[in-house]
């Protein structure tokens, strides 16, 4: 358990209270700094926000973002983001998007370049989110668990 | 246009694919991805994405698909289609359920509308509009 205190209120946080807090929520946009919870990235103060309702603004990011690290949450920056891949050298990314797309598996997602910008259990969540966000110019798809999910129309029989 | 074939982070390891991001032109500022697959005679897209982007349906002519291990209901329209900078209208299948991640672009609705090269090897493919 974590005593923290915002904007003169005191407040108990441990880390399955920070998780039940974002489990049905999406992520809104990362600018830089994100949080790592059961796989997806949030921005801190958004998850510091949903788990203790105060106002965001009564928060810092980097008051966030330390609460989240004591609570044992990795945290990080989207400017750091590499996604080392080097046994896939000579694939169109390197590797990378492969990378980038692999905790997403089984998800659907909204990728923008190599970076997935939100990912949710279905398309139509993503497509909310975007439009919500007012975000363009991003593809959407479900990432394959398995290379049979991506056999071409041969192999489904589509005819 | 060239467009990269899409990484698999699929365990173990799938091969890149050769996907592409098609909008419903004037619909959508969103691309959904979509498999270039010479294995397929039509455009099957799920029907979410008619839905997601508002086209009516209405019009459509309804017939009952048998797909690789599943019956699925396809609703056909015409739609203007684009890619990168390149627009065509083709017959689009907007079939439910559909269980598939992804949408197919076929021989009717896109591959007789092109001049494609795939260059496998490099994982790349390059599409012009044919005319």
């Amino acid at each position: 358990m974590l005593s923290i205190t915002i904007a003169k209120r005191q407040f108990n946080l441990d880390k399955d209270s920070v998780r039940q807090a974002v489990a049905a929520v999406l992520p809104e946009p990362i600018t830089d700094h994100y949080v790592v919870i059961d796989g997806r990235r949030f921005p801190p103060k958004q998850v510091l926000a949903l788990t203790t309702g105060v106002d965001r603004a009564d928060v810092t990011t980097h008051h966030a973002r330390r609460t989240l690290r004591r609570l044992g949450f990795t945290t990080g920056r989207k400017s750091d983001d590499s996604w080392p891949a080097p046994d896939r050298a000579e694939w169109p990314h390197g590797g990378q998007e492969a990378a980038a797309l692999r905790p997403h598996r089984g998800r659907w997602i909204a990728q923008r370049g190599l970076e997935v910008l939100v990912s949710a259990e279905t398309p139509q969540e993503v497509m909310a989110w975007l439009a919500r966000h007012d975000i363009e110019g991003t593809v959407v798809f479900r990432v394959p668990v398995e290379p049979d999910e991506t056999q071409g129309a041969t192999g489904l029989g589509l005819w | 246009m060239r467009w990269p074939f899409k990484e698999d982070p699929s365990e173990p390891a799938g091969v890149p694919r050769p996907f592409v991001p098609v909008r419903l032109a004037g619909l959508s500022e969103t691309a959904f991805l979509g498999l270039v697959d010479s294995g397929s005679p039509h455009n099957r897209f799920g029907k979410w994405v008619a839905d997601a982007v508002g086209l009516d349906l209405g019009s459509a002519e309804e017939s009952r698909l048998g797909l690789g291990g599943f019956q699925t209901t396809a609703l056909t329209v015409p739609v203007e289609l684009q890619l990168g900078e390149a627009v065509w209208q083709a017959p689009v299948s907007f079939c439910d359920p559909w269980p598939i991640g992804f949408q197919i672009l076929g021989q009717e609705g896109f591959f007789r509308f092109f001049h494609l090269v795939f260059q496998a090897g490099s994982y790349w493919l390059e599409c012009s509009l044919d005319g």
